[in-house]
């Protein structure tokens, strides 16, 4: 299912032409995208938000909560991302929203360091 | 009507159909295995035929002869002590110590492993070393070799056990798909099948057991998952974000740091004053104890008991070595009650089904049968549809060989075990018996169009032969079962020969229907 082509300004366009070229690179193959989103990228991002929980997650009075959340949890992140992989039907905005995940947790990690 | 779009109900359909699709004979063998090592311990006992009245709980009057036991061990060995009932009922106590191999540079356990008679005392068995080196109990290795099946697929760690995490997850695909593609559960709940030989007929029996079985399909799912990528990546992975490869770190956050310890010599509190205060805080008897540090100032003595009235985990119970006054309740991970460590203490019941005893596990064994047979037919739906694809032709015939070739395998392995329990290595023959059991059903899969036929009467003749072959290998009869308490072995042969039973019925039915088809069939 492809999705509307929405007319764009010239000016918008030129500026945003980056990211309209890889909305179109997403978009010319949605099957293959969507296996990719919903698998090897799924476990990526699962794997990352895991790892930048236990920077976010409030360790609790006993300080081990932030390292067993992410662990208990790790099936329950992988399926909401796996799903909404799998139900959003704008591909470059499922791509988009797992690109903000990941890096967001990526640039979490790095701060961190 | 669904609430979902066309093309999102034919995703989620796709998903659903594909997620027990790829890896579907592996996700049959690891929920066929697991429902079936609910009950290792009882398995246990079964095949090694040994047993005792009282042995799941250490009783209340052990301290004079553990006291007498640990006077004939070496003081370097004090660091640990655990103390529990083996399943044949004698009392074992493991004394051990850690230290780190000079020449490798691992880690290793030296101990003093003593068994003996609860009752009078008597040493039965006694041995000295290094840990990894210690002779396997021969009696076990059928129970072990079947829980390998499952836990890892008898692959090496960790891959047997990513694989196992990577089956829950498709598993849960599978199960949260199939509750978002539902648009009548309720009307399925209580669908009547239309008969076997149609697709229809398959699809409703199919959606029927999967109804019903989907909170439990996910719970499974859920837990197998996490144990099966917790220990191999999760971990590993959090605990690298967490403390960046500070293992240190990550010990004192979650065992906690480690106190001064005074190892001079210091009477220990008597064991059974330990297990009566136990006993009466929790309500339940006592199952194990360890000791840290024993026969020292430091000595700390942690309790496990049964699961206290309403609650589904067992919290260890810390007590002063020395003055024996309770400490607290050791939580399962980090030094204070927290979400986390009761969010991973719930996890083992929740899998095992082990928090009621025997009809929690019956539960766990029915509604595990239940999601096997979910998963069977699921991919022979799948293979139904797919009739003129060769390629599905062949994965049909993979599907026979592996829903009848699996429990066939283990009954093979059981019969082999049995046969050399009393001369041979049954670690090693057991996983043997398997092979050839795999290869049998393998080769009559491929070859013969019979094949569920030839399958299920083999299956039949096992599951009969089985009892008898137990008791003919010097196994415990039936008579002695009673008399000592052991009605898990009663109840195992009676299950066989049930099936077995059951199993030949639906043989010779089969048959007769073949028969009756053949003699019509000319006069058409």
């Amino acid at each position: 299912m492809q999705d509307e082509v929405s007319i764009q300004k010239p000016g918008s366009a030129m500026r945003f032409a980056g990211l309209v070229k890889l909305r179109q690179v997403v978009e010319a193959r949605p099957r293959t995208t969507r296996w990719i989103l919903c698998g090897p990228v799924a476990l990526i991002v699962t794997l990352l938000v895991m790892m930048g929980m236990a920077h976010w997650w409030p360790p609790g009075i006993a300080r081990i909560d932030n390292i067993a959340m992410p662990v208990v949890l790790f099936p329950l992140i992988w399926a909401g991302v796996f799903f909404y992989a799998l139900a959003e039907d704008k591909l470059a905005r499922a791509s988009l929203v797992l690109a903000v995940l990941a890096l967001g947790h990526i640039g979490l990690l790095l701060t961190s360091i | 009507m669904s609430f979902l779009s066309q093309a999102k109900t034919k995703r989620f359909l796709s998903v659903h159909g594909w997620s027990g699709t790829i890896l579907g004979l592996l996700l049959y063998v690891c929920i066929f295995t697991g429902s079936i090592v609910v009950f290792d311990n009882e398995i246990g006992t079964w095949s090694k035929g040994q047993i005792n009245e009282s042995r799941t709980t250490l009783g209340p009057r052990i301290d004079h002869h553990f006291r007498t036991a640990a006077r004939d061990v070496d003081r370097s060995y004090y660091e640990e002590v655990s103390i529990f009932r083996t399943s044949e009922g004698d009392m074992r106590y493991i004394f051990h110590t850690h230290d780190t191999d000079p020449e490798t540079g691992q880690i290793i356990e030296p101990k003093v492993d003593i068994t003996l008679d609860p009752e009078t005392g008597e040493v039965i068995e006694r041995w000295e070393g290094l840990s990894s080196e210690q002779p396997r109990d021969a009696g076990s290795a059928l129970a072990n070799f079947w829980v390998d099946l499952h836990v890892q697929l008898y692959l090496p760690n960790p891959y047997g056990l990513i694989l196992v995490g990577v089956l829950g997850m498709m598993m849960m695909a599978a199960a949260i798909s199939g509750i978002i593609i539902h648009s009548h559960v309720f009307r399925d709940a209580f669908v009547a099948g239309r008969g076997s030989d149609r697709l229809v007929g398959a699809r409703d029996l199919h959606v029927l057991a999967g109804t019903w079985g989907l909170p439990f399909a996910f719970i499974l799912a859920f837990t197998g998952a996490f144990f099966g990528f917790a220990t191999s990546v999760g971990i590993p992975v959090v605990a690298m974000s967490a403390f960046g490869g500070d293992q240190q770190a990550l010990i004192e956050t979650v065992i906690g740091t480690p106190e001064e310890l005074d190892l001079t010599p210091a009477p220990m509190a008597s064991l059974d004053y330990v297990i009566m205060d136990a006993t009466r805080r929790t309500g339940s008897e006592v199952s194990s104890i360890d000791i840290r540090n024993y026969d020292s100032a430091s000595a700390e003595i942690l309790v496990r008991a049964g699961a206290a009235e309403g609650s589904l985990i067992s919290t260890p119970l810390a007590f002063d070595g020395v003055t024996r006054s309770f400490k607290g309740e050791r939580p399962f991970i980090g030094q204070a009650p927290s979400l986390g460590s009761s969010l991973i203490g719930i996890m083992p019941p929740l899998h095992f089904g082990n928090f009621a005893g025997l009809a929690s596990k019956t539960v766990w064994l029915g509604m595990g049968l239940a999601m096997a047979y979910v998963t069977a037919t699921g991919m022979l739906l799948w293979t139904k549809r797919r009739q003129d694809v060769a390629l599905w032709q062949g994965f049909r015939r993979w599907i026979v060989v592996t829903v009848w070739g699996l429990p066939l395998a283990m009954l093979v392995s059981a019969v082999v075990f049995f046969l050399v329990m009393p001369a041979g290595d049954p670690h090693w023959w057991t996983p043997v018996g398997f092979l050839f059991g795999a290869l049998f059903a393998i080769a009559v899969g491929l070859r013969r169009s019979d094949a569920p036929e030839v399958l299920r009467l083999t299956n039949a003749l096992l599951c009969l032969s089985l009892p008898v072959l137990r008791h003919l290998t010097g196994g415990t009869s039936w008579s002695e079962a009673i008399i000592a308490g052991g009605e898990e072995i009663l109840v195992i042969d009676l299950l066989l020969l049930v099936f077995g039973l059951l199993l030949l019925r639906k043989s010779r039915q089969t048959k007769d229907e073949r028969t009756t088809r053949l003699v019509q069939e000319p006069a058409e």
